[in-house]
């Protein structure tokens, strides 16, 4: 797994510029508002977007399959991505809150907001990375969406339809990096599974 | 120890056009094999088989010893394998794969690596978006030999090099084979450079083994017998592979012993695999 990480790094470390200017961006907006979450939630998940990036870049040149031909296996191969985006999401939520402190949050608001963003995140990158195994980036682009989008709306009409506030979830919100933790669990099983099945 | 680097017996896979049917051959260690055929005819399928990237739905392979869909990740040390498209992301430098080779190898040379970079002129900052066609496959025959590879794969290594470099990658393969325990498995469709490099010749044409021969017998058994339609009719059809009809007379792909009395020439590999092909001319 570790030569797919150094591969992945080094991918990234090409797209580094762009990836600072967005951030740059971002974090000018969270400074005119006066606050950080925004930031928070967009870098986090830019974290978790970070796999779909070195993914496409492998896809092109079908460095997956070369990778089969290397003392790696095919669950390395799956994982490599999952681990990714967990770095990913953990070095810039770290940094989120560092920004957000700066721009005037409270640091444990802060901490606890980027908490939650990062869990957000990381359920997100649970639902897209089986996807993409399976579709491929380009095609599961849409079709993540339109899951994003309906995970969304679900959620959002059960807490209108049961009349529940998320200020109600203050008591259970320990329970939020459980559920990410089941999820990104069971998730990652799939995405080993896929790649099991898969033909280079 | 196993004497045979490659081992396939009635290999088979299907799709939904096309089919590998019962494919055979063997590949003895400290040999060379090209493995010939048009495109299409299954020789990357074969490939793909033989390192385990696809299931085959039949048959049996042994790959230095081992079943490539069962082997544990440690065997693919001893695997050199080039593609037929440059595997690396095009951000990267040749500096850059050889730190992805290095975490990926007990076995890595760097200096090794390095040096073939350096004669191949890979070095530098330059990325791999700005090589040519025949550059990225100059890096991939570096990251294949720089691990201590027993065995090379390699599908079309030679397309996109000028002669010069085919030369130097033919003589690369000379060289590697000199350890006895080192064998190579290589298609290629310039057939004139398998016949200066091989051993054994695997002819796969649409998905069959046609043939698995040495190559020194294979363009012994075969002439090209030169002749009238009439002459060329009187040969002994069984030991016939083709005929060319021409304007002035004909040509046949011919045993050598039932050429005859007529003139004769010496058959190339690229002859033999034409007249195969257009054999249902004869």
């Amino acid at each position: 797994m570790k030569a797919m990480l150094i591969k992945d790094l080094l991918i990234l470390k090409s797209q580094l510029k762009s990836l600072l200017a967005v951030l740059f961006v971002w974090l000018i907006i969270s400074f005119v508002n006066g606050s950080g979450l925004f930031f928070m939630a967009l870098t986090v998940i830019y974290g978790m977007l970070l796999p779909l990036n070195t993914i496409a870049a492998d896809e092109k040149n079908h460095f997956d399959r070369y990778a089969m031909t290397m003392p790696v296996t095919r669950a390395d191969l799956a994982l490599s991505h999952y681990a990714l985006g967990l770095l990913g999401i953990a070095v810039l939520a770290v940094f989120g809150v560092g920004a957000g402190v700066v721009i005037g949050d409270e640091p444990g608001e802060a901490v606890a907001a980027s908490l939650a963003c990062s869990c957000v995140a990381v359920l997100l990158m649970s639902v897209t990375l089986p996807l993409v195994y399976k579709l491929g980036v380009e095609r599961a682009r849409i079709i993540t969406v339109a899951v994003y989008l309906v995970m969304f709306l679900a959620v959002g009409f059960m807490l209108d339809g049961l009349g529940i506030e998320l200020d109600d979830f203050r008591e259970v919100f320990f329970l939020l990096p459980l559920l990410s933790l089941a999820v990104l669990a069971a998730s990652a099983g799939i995405g080993v599974g896929l790649y099991r099945k898969r033909e280079f | 120890m196993n004497t045979n680097a490659i081992e396939v017996r009635g290999l088979e896979k299907h799709y939904g056009g096309f089919s590998l049917d019962r494919v055979s051959f063997t590949l003895p260690s400290g040999c060379i094999m090209g493995l010939i055929g048009e495109n299409g005819a299954g020789k990357s399928t074969t490939m793909r088989l033989l390192l385990g990237l696809a299931g085959r739905d039949g048959g049996e392979v042994r790959v230095l010893g081992a079943d490539p869909e069962t082997a544990e990740p440690e065997w693919r040390e001893d695997l050199g394998v080039v593609l037929d498209e440059c595997p690396f992301p095009e951000a990267f430098t040749a500096r850059d794969a050889g730190r992805v080779l290095a975490a990926a190898y007990r076995h890595f040379e760097p200096e090794k690596f390095g040096k073939m970079c350096s004669d191949f002129s890979l070095g530098g900052k330059k990325r791999i978006k700005d090589y040519s066609r025949g550059m990225k496959m100059k890096l991939s025959i570096a990251a294949a030999l720089s691990h201590g590879a027993r065995l090379l794969l390699l599908d079309e290594p030679t397309s996109g090099l000028d002669p010069v470099a085919r030369d130097e990658l033919l003589d690369i393969l000379l060289d590697f084979i000199q350890d006895e325990r080192h064998s190579v498995l290589i298609s290629s469709h310039i057939l004139s450079d398998l016949e200066k490099a091989c051993d054994y010749i695997t002819f796969i044409h649409s998905g069959r083994s046609i043939f698995c021969e040495e190559k020194d017998a294979l363009l012994d058994k075969y002439v090209l017998a030169k002749g009238s339609e009439r002459e060329i009719a009187g040969l002994d059809s069984s030991r016939v592979l083709g005929v060319r009809h021409g304007q002035f007379g004909c040509e046949a792909l011919v045993e050598r012993s039932a050429a005859g009395q007529l003139v004769t020439e010496r058959a190339g590999i690229e002859d033999i695999m034409l007249y195969y092909i257009k054999g249902d001319a004869k």
